[in-house]
């Protein structure tokens, strides 16, 4: 089965290192969240990926064949972007035509189906649109496009509430009528944290969680309690973040807790879900755990 | 049907839970197809892998089974199955709980006893 | 597979280029018939109307095209295949094919136009005077001469769509002007130099294939000047359509 793998890559725009160390592998038939504050590099990755940009260092591999320039790969994956690739005055169902054109072939019938649904017009020209709307143009090409692998930028920006849910449940349904692979990139972690099977989180460049969203979030925890207790329990565990009110205390933790230290009878123990393990993380504060 | 999810406990445990309740419930009679992996899927926005897991688990547990082709059915006696395993783990999950927060609390075997007695005075009163 | 794909997109970006060539074409036609007659219309009424299609010189708005055609657009071109699947090289090899395709058809105009003139091929527009005795030696020629100014184009055209928005208009506006006065600083230096021409020029002639004793060109050494430029610019374009990359502008 076919899988992508990125390999150690950097990139450097002018002295500031955007991506550093980059290596992560895409398996088929998975749906994936990458997960990261605005400028974190997260389309600086994907645009790497789909061979719009180059990287400085490091190998994007389809197969153990380089990706980039290679015409197999390329038409065996999508990005959809928040910047718009098509013309302004081009009608919906050319830029169509034209995908069609280009990936050799179109799912025409659910291309339509979503048209519909999301009351979009297909002979409105793609220039005419609202920002959502761009958005509902790219989501259709996206699940419409002959790819094993989808990569969603930020896909539900400009979209309203009943927008979100409709397209969350046509990813569902398209996906399981046809397995592949999507990669969705956002920081509207909660809309998606049980749709993904595999997250990445990434900060600062660097990918700081790579791993099943269940062992994540079993791997991490709050740990509540009286300030000292808490302190003495959770010290030398990987902390990446507190919580104090009063002198009651929130230690969040990732990674594992040490099974040899008895938990105090006075603190409470539950896990975090992926929405806090993230603003944490990537507050500053935490080591670097592969979870 | 409605599910509540909490975002900490596995979702897969969560989806075999909320089932089972229905099951338990009625919502789901014996006998009938539950919905698919893919409706369950898109109504809450959960990976139909996870959504699979949780069903294998209630297959495990004989609770529901395939038919070819068709889908998951609640099967014949999985009400009397759920009491049946829920009374097994009545003692541990209530039981245990009880004894132990009674004797944090200072609270004597024939105190506790009494208050049980208490509870179901006042369940009849009610009633 | 990825030969039909090289087609599909030769096939279309001709396609495209056909429709820009016609309604390059209307436009042309609105402005130099139908805009004076308009005028004339309001001035002096009905009578004095001309609608003389033979009159509009069709190959020059042409060979403005090819030259345009391929020199705009190349960074939404460059978006929309990569946005596709398409590489950079596959999508260079699809616009040389249209650019070929193209060039093929403006080369049939100028023979239509010819022949509509009541000429001889001898008097087509892209050979500037000079024609060999052969007609398809001629036409030849011709689509060298005009495969030329389309392969300039591309050179522009992707060395545009590697600036920004901001380059570009440093370089549509800087080129100019730096071209004006460089121009005036060595015509005035050279004239002050009294620099020997003769040199130079007898290189121009040689390899031009002038010949002094009856004063002709040697067809044939200008076309092979025009296939070497032509190949240049090619690779030229080849490696600069390597370099693009989405910009963040």
């Amino acid at each position: 089965m076919t899988q992508i793998q990125i390999s150690n890559i950097s990139k450097k725009f002018g002295h500031h290192n955007v991506l550093q160390d980059v290596s992560l592998t895409l398996q088929p038939n998975t749906i994936y969240g990458l997960f990261g504050r605005n400028g974190a590099g997260k389309s600086t990755l994907l645009n790497i990926i789909a061979n719009r940009i180059f990287p400085s260092g490091g190998a994007v591999e389809m197969d153990n064949q380089s990706a980039i320039e290679n015409d197999r790969a390329l038409a065996n994956m999508f990005l959809m972007s928040e910047i718009d690739m098509y013309s302004e005055r081009m009608k919906i169902e050319k830029i169509f035509k034209q995908t069609e054109l280009c990936y050799g072939s179109f799912d025409w019938g659910l291309a339509r189906k979503l048209a519909q649904k999301f009351d979009l017009k297909l002979d409105a020209k793609f220039g005419g649109l609202s920002t959502g709307y761009h958005s509902i143009v790219k989501l259709i090409i996206g699940l419409s496009v002959p790819v094993n692998f989808v990569f969603f930028d930020e896909p539900v920006l400009g979209l309203d509430a009943n927008h979100r849910e409709l397209f969350y449940q046509e990813l569902l349904q398209t996906y399981e009528e046809r397995p592949r692979t999507f990669l969705i990139s956002t920081h509207l972690i909660e809309e998606i944290a049980h749709i993904v099977e595999h997250v990445f989180m990434i900060d600062k460049g660097k990918i700081v969680i790579d791993g099943e969203t269940e062992s994540i979030v079993a791997n991490s925890y709050a740990v509540t309690g009286p300030k000292k207790t808490v302190e003495e329990y959770t010290a030398g565990l990987n902390v990446i973040g507190h919580n104090l009110l009063g002198g009651l205390q929130t230690s969040y933790v990732y990674g594992q807790l040490d099974d040899n230290r008895i938990i105090p009878d006075t603190v409470k123990l539950e896990h975090v879900d992926l929405q806090k393990l993230f603003v944490y993380l990537t507050n500053g504060g935490g080591k670097h755990v592969e979870g | 049907m409605e599910f509540n999810f909490n975002s900490t406990e596995p979702i897969y445990q969560q989806v075999a839970e909320q089932l089972t309740e229905a099951i338990f419930s009625g919502s789901f009679a014996e006998n009938e197809q539950i919905p698919s992996t893919t409706e369950i899927s898109k109504q809450f926005h959960i990976n139909p892998a996870t959504v699979l897991k949780g069903m294998n688990l209630l297959v495990a547990k004989e609770l529901i089974e395939k038919r070819r082709g068709i889908g998951m059915f609640v099967k014949v006696g999985a009400v009397a199955t759920i009491e049946q395993q829920r009374r097994e783990s009545f003692y541990t999950d209530y039981i245990l709980n009880l004894v132990t927060e009674a004797q944090k609390l200072g609270l004597s075997q024939e105190k506790l006893i009494q208050l049980i007695e208490r509870g179901y005075q006042d369940d009849a009163n009610s009633n | 597979m990825l030969k039909g794909k090289v087609s599909r997109l030769v096939l279309y970006n001709f396609r495209e280029s056909i429709i820009r060539l016609m309604w390059t074409f209307v436009w042309f036609i609105g402005i130099t018939i139908l805009l004076p007659n308009l005028f004339s219309l309001t001035i002096n009424g009905l009578s004095n109307l001309r609608f003389n299609l033979a009159s509009l010189d069709f190959t020059i708005v042409s060979v403005f095209f090819l030259f345009a055609d391929a020199a705009i657009f190349k960074y939404d071109y460059f978006k929309w295949t990569i946005q596709n699947g398409i590489s950079r090289h596959t999508a260079w090899w699809g616009k040389i094919g249209g650019t070929l395709l193209l060039t093929a058809v403006i080369v049939v105009i100028d023979i239509v136009e010819t022949f509509a003139r009541g000429e001889q091929l001898t008097n087509l527009f892209g050979l500037a005077g000079h024609s060999f005795g052969a007609n398809v030696a001629n036409v030849i020629q011709l689509y060298i001469a005009f495969l030329m100014v389309s392969v300039t184009g591309l050179v522009v055209g992707y060395m545009m769509a590697l600036l920004s928005k901001r380059g570009k208009a440093v370089v549509i506006i800087g080129v100019p002007v730096v071209m004006i006065v460089a121009l005036t600083y060595l015509a005035r230096a050279l004239v002050r130099a009294r620099v020997d021409w003769n040199g130079v020029i007898n290189f121009i002639k040689v390899v031009l294939g002038y010949s002094n004793q009856n004063g002709t060109v040697n067809l044939l050494n200008g076309s092979l000047i025009m296939i070497v430029w032509i190949l240049v610019c090619l690779g030229i374009s080849y490696l600069v359509s390597q370099k693009l990359r989405l910009r963040r502008d």
